[in-house]
């Protein structure tokens, strides 16, 4: 059982990080990249995000370095957040599965 | 629309800077570089040499709304999340032994004469004791929703004495629903614990400690709606007057916790302590006896608390106006 459905955002940051530890533009441009350019994250989404998925135990600061004189720090999906990630991108696709299902019974019976 | 074009590389900079100080100073001091190299860097990524000004005023935004819930930066995240677990519980518990005890039972006493009865039940309390039972379940398999859950509760807990006066029930006794919004507002504070272990444990000791420490005070003197309620007209606080009592109590348990399962643990027990220890503080004018006869303990007990608070990370900060 999930805890509850996760918005849009909150799921792809956390898969933009599924892979290994980003610093935030690295996250923004890897979720534009997974929507298709369809999700285009504001900074000030992706640290309201990464305030409360922190707060909530699902990512954790994993270093940082300075880079051209600007301050960049990492982050990493913690275990929790990855059992989080897990339970809800199988929730998604059960969904997803059940949907395509009825759509080929309906397009069946449209042909029948 | 880029601000550059219109202000310059400079004027962009000090927009981006102006921008950030939206945010409270601890938090520009965590992330503020770390926000500004950010937002040059989308800005470079779209060959613009300073941050638009929509991008500005979403960054603006966020940091207004980090401002409103700038207590966060008091409470360290565990101390925050453990303790909004435990609060839940704790009121979950009250309510259930107050409901059991003093609302609806077989063995409670008949006629006990405490006014108007709301169909079987003595007050109008069970509308909120019910509304912590499904909190509380909620922060069980649905942690997520908890908080939210929470908010209602508390309203329904403030709107409760209207609602009294309105129907013309009995209304729950105010000392308790002060209680009980006080533990709300301690189980609003934050996220419930999402690691399934952490929770369950949190969500257990809380519940136990609670029941069992209201109905082991409660036992000496008779433990019915008398002591649990039963004062308001008489000017004695039976179930208040043993609040101390109980905070001695939760205040060894987060000295034991801080020792064996860390600080965190015992901030968490500490800031659960609270509402049990100012609860009875507005009485004073009612019941000054009880009251006068354990000030010096509630001062102790709040030099302690403030110590176990401080070894776990809480932090009271007076900011500045910048």
């Amino acid at each position: 059982m999930t805890n509850t459905d996760m918005r849009e955002p909150t799921f792809l940051v956390l898969s933009a990080l599924a892979n290994g530890r980003k610093h935030g533009y690295a996250v923004i441009t890897e979720i534009s990249e997974l929507s298709d350019g369809r999700v285009r994250l504001r900074p000030g989404t992706l640290y309201a995000a990464l305030d409360r998925l922190r707060e909530e135990g699902l990512v954790a600061v994993a270093g940082e370095e300075v880079v051209a004189g600007r301050l960049r720090r990492y982050y990493q999906l913690t275990d929790v957040g990855a059992v989080r990630l897990a339970e809800e991108a199988a929730r998604l696709q059960t969904n997803a599965r059940n949907a395509l299902r009825r759509l080929r019974m309906r397009a069946a019976g449209a042909s029948a | 629309m880029n601000p550059s074009t219109a202000f310059g590389f400079t004027a962009s900079r000090l927009l981006l800077r102006v921008a950030i100080r939206a945010y409270p100073r601890a938090w520009r001091a965590a992330h503020g570089e770390e926000l500004a190299g950010v937002l040059l860097d989308v800005a470079a990524g779209a060959g613009r040499s300073g941050p638009g000004l929509v991008e500005l005023a979403h960054v603006s935004a966020h940091g207004v709304m980090t401002r409103v819930t700038g207590w966060r930066d008091i409470l360290p995240v565990g101390v925050r999340r453990r303790a909004t677990t435990l609060a839940i519980a704790s009121g979950a518990a009250l309510s259930t032994v107050c409901f059991l005890f003093a609302e609806w039972g077989p063995w409670l006493r008949a006629g006990s004469g405490y006014g108007p009865q709301v169909g079987p039940f003595l007050t109008l309390a069970p509308v909120s004791y019910l509304a912590w039972a499904v909190t509380f379940i909620y922060a069980l398999v649905l942690p997520a929703a908890a908080r939210r859950c929470m908010a209602v509760t508390l309203a329904l807990i403030s709107l409760s004495p209207l609602l009294a006066d309105l129907s013309g029930w009995t209304p729950a006794p105010r000392y308790l629903l002060a209680l009980l919004a006080m533990l709300a507002t301690v189980a609003i504070l934050g996220p419930v614990s999402r690691e399934p272990r952490d929770r369950l444990e949190v969500l257990g000791l809380g519940a136990f400690l609670t029941a069992a420490g209201v109905v082991t005070f409660g036992v000496r003197t008779g433990f019915d709606a008398e002591y649990l309620y039963r004062s308001e007209g008489t000017g004695r606080f039976p179930v208040l007057g043993d609040t101390v009592g109980l905070v001695v109590a939760t205040l060894l348990v987060a000295l034991v916790l801080s020792w064996v399962r860390g600080r965190e643990w015992g901030g968490a027990v500490a800031l659960n302590a609270i509402p049990w220890l100012v609860a009875p503080i507005p009485l004073v004018s009612l019941d000054r006896l009880m009251f006068t006869d354990r000030a010096g303990f509630v001062c102790l007990m709040a030099a302690v608390l403030g110590w176990v608070l401080h070894r776990s990370g809480v932090r009271l900060r007076v900011r500045s106006s910048t």
